[in-house]
């Protein structure tokens, strides 16, 4: 039986949602993402994928403009899912202030002819931050069930909040573990699925989610290094990636961006490689965030 | 894995889960993953009270949304990091170790782990005026050590080693054990002690997790994740600061890293590994390879605290 519902709901339902488009042209193109994209961040530990969702996170909360400075935000909200415990709200708001406080002195720097548009004073940048950290929804989950319990109850949120637009979920692995000991990991990661893929569809939103790389892939896969051929370079090779978390979940993601991190005399270089749209990117984080190069 | 039954009420009846049970319905997850119009056709049971079930189920289990302004407004009120009493690793920490993060202090034998640990202990005690917990796994605390720490600044000894509680455990179990009366301290708020306490010490992490990483790798790895999630939750959810210390192993090419692999790597916060250098006695070199406050890898040289000889 096909569901019914009025205009009225289907407005509430679709419109009014912030698009994303241009959220990260770097990543995503111009284009992108659009509503129903589901992409996952994988990589081993310290490779900067928190930082990197802080970066999105900071994107979509930030309103394109404020007073007479153009900030190049979305002004949407965002729902923070933190199964990691890694999410601190006090870098977020070291990198909104940081970045607010870049473009404010770069505009009056160059607009000295405009005496009279006062200079936010450092009260006023304090308190915009404050109102833009209140786009931020934050949950935060200790087990699988949990979690599955969380987001059946988000439907409710992103019905009643049409400002919403993007979720982020990190980590999806980290229950990975102790579901496993529990014998209960496929039948959990086929519950998580099946409600993420629902919001996301029913309510045209972005999904990005973090996967550490707890599993190494196993080197001696004979026929894997055959298929590569030589000819795979290096970029196959340090870019490693291992699904450990079951077919499921594999099909279920349209991008999978493979981050790493290489340490040369006392700097880190980061990166980020994606084979379905045959890209690789280099960025660097510092105390703005992460910022591409 | 909550089963249905735990949630009978004048909501969720007998009745109701009996018809559940038979369509091999048990437990919330899956009751939430079903289509409740389909359940409600199936049995006919009114869609209504299904909805009003799945709400209640629903706000007994998941947990709360709060917005990022209101956190920041938690965190701002009160100190933010503890000094660890040596200047360098300080600035090394950007100011000390983080109330709200797991701190990671990784070394080999003899470079000055548990020293650091103490330093930190005493720092808090005596300058902050907090409470500390000290679980020690390897026998290393020394009360003795604290004191010297403490010289001869006309401090009260008895107040400083008051404001510490040492317990000793021999395995993880007896670690949780801890955690959850630490837990059920902070949850009471009438008991002093533990509504002061700013920081949590685990000396060392490794040799109670080493015994349960043998043999079969799941269910030892699973302990292992949940005692790394009791001390994030400890860490976040209660606003203390953990500080753990763990073992190094060498890798392929000759550095040292943590111990414990690949699935514990991902755990603190904030990392650093220590080392000692054969021709410079008592000088050590603290190298910073994780932290989401500066860049990585940054090292300092430093020596670790005298006390009076």
């Amino acid at each position: 039986m096909s569901k019914s519902e009025t205009g009225a709901q289907l407005l509430a339902r679709l419109g009014g949602r912030p698009t994303l488009q241009g959220l990260e042209e770097n990543l995503f193109n111009k284009d992108g993402p659009n509503g129903g994209d589901v992409f996952e961040f994988y990589g081993e530990e310290g490779v900067g994928k928190t930082e990197l969702f802080l970066h999105f996170v900071t994107k979509v909360i930030l309103p394109k403009n404020w007073n007479h400075f153009e900030i190049g935000g979305f002004g949407g909200k965002i729902i923070y899912i933190d199964t990691d415990y890694k999410f601190s709200i006090l870098r977020l708001a070291k990198i909104l202030n940081n970045r607010i406080r870049d473009i404010v002195n770069g505009v009056t720097m160059a607009t000295d002819k405009q005496q009279d548009l006062k200079k936010p004073t450092e009260k006023d940048i304090d308190s915009f931050v404050k109102n833009c950290l209140q786009n931020v929804k934050l949950v935060r989950c200790l087990s699988s069930h949990q979690l599955i319990c969380t987001l059946h109850s988000l439907e409710n949120q992103v019905c009643e909040c049409p400002g919403i637009g993007l979720i982020l979920l990190d980590s999806i692995s980290t229950f990975y573990w102790t579901d496993k000991a529990s014998n209960m990991l496929d039948y959990n990661i086929n519950q998580i699925k099946s409600i993420l893929s629902k919001l996301v569809t029913d309510y045209n939103l972005v999904l990005f989610i973090t996967k550490a790389a707890l599993v190494k892939k196993k080197t001696k896969d004979l026929s894997n290094s055959f298929a590569m051929g030589d000819k795979s370079g290096k970029s196959d090779e340090m870019y490693q990636y291992a699904e450990f978390l079951g077919n499921t979940w594999h099909s279920f993601i349209q991008k999978r961006f493979i981050m790493i991190k290489e340490v040369s005399q006392n700097q880190s270089k980061f990166s980020l490689h994606c084979k379905q749209s045959k890209l690789t990117k280099k960025f660097t984080i510092s105390d703005n965030g992460v910022q591409f190069l | 894995m909550a089963l249905l039954k735990v949630f009978i009420s004048s909501l969720i009846t007998e009745k109701a889960l009996q018809v559940f049970e038979e369509k091999g319905i048990r437990t919330v997850t899956d009751f939430l993953g079903r289509d409740l119009e389909e359940v409600a056709q199936e049995n006919a049971l009114p869609f209504k009270d299904l909805v009003a079930m799945k709400r209640h189920i629903l706000v007994k289990l998941s947990s709360s949304i709060r917005n990022g302004r209101e956190l920041l407004q938690c965190v701002d009120s009160g100190i933010v990091y503890l000094s660890t009493g040596i200047k360098r690793l300080d600035d090394l920490l950007n100011g000390g170790i983080y109330i709200g993060e797991v701190t990671e202090i990784c070394g080999g034998i003899a470079v000055g782990k548990t020293q650091i640990c103490l330093s930190c202990l005493y720092y808090t005690t005596a300058v902050k005026q907090a409470n500390v917990i000290y679980i020690d796994t390897s026998c290393s605390f020394s009360s003795t050590r604290v004191l010297e720490l403490a010289g001869k600044k006309n401090q009260n000894e008895e107040e400083i080693l008051s404001r510490v509680k040492h317990c000793a455990c021999s395995d993880i179990f007896e670690i949780f054990q801890v955690i959850e009366e630490i837990r059920s301290g902070l949850d009471k708020k009438s008991d002093v002690f533990y509504s002061n306490i700013k920081l949590v010490i685990v000396d060392c992490i490794a040799s109670v997790i080493y015994p349960i990483l043998g043999g079969n790798q799941i269910d030892g790895h699973s302990l292992m994740v949940q005692i790394s999630q009791k001390l994030k939750i400890l860490a976040v959810d209660y606003s203390v600061a953990v500080l753990v210390t763990n073992n190094v192993v060498s890798s392929d090419d000759g550095k040292w890293l943590p111990s414990l692999g690949r699935t514990w790597s991902h755990v603190p916060h904030t990392r650093i590994i220590l080392s000692s250098d054969n021709h410079q006695p008592g000088q050590r070199k603290a190298t910073l390879v994780k932290s989401s406050r500066s860049s990585v890898p940054n090292n300092i040289k430093f020596y670790l605290p005298q006390g009076i000889t």
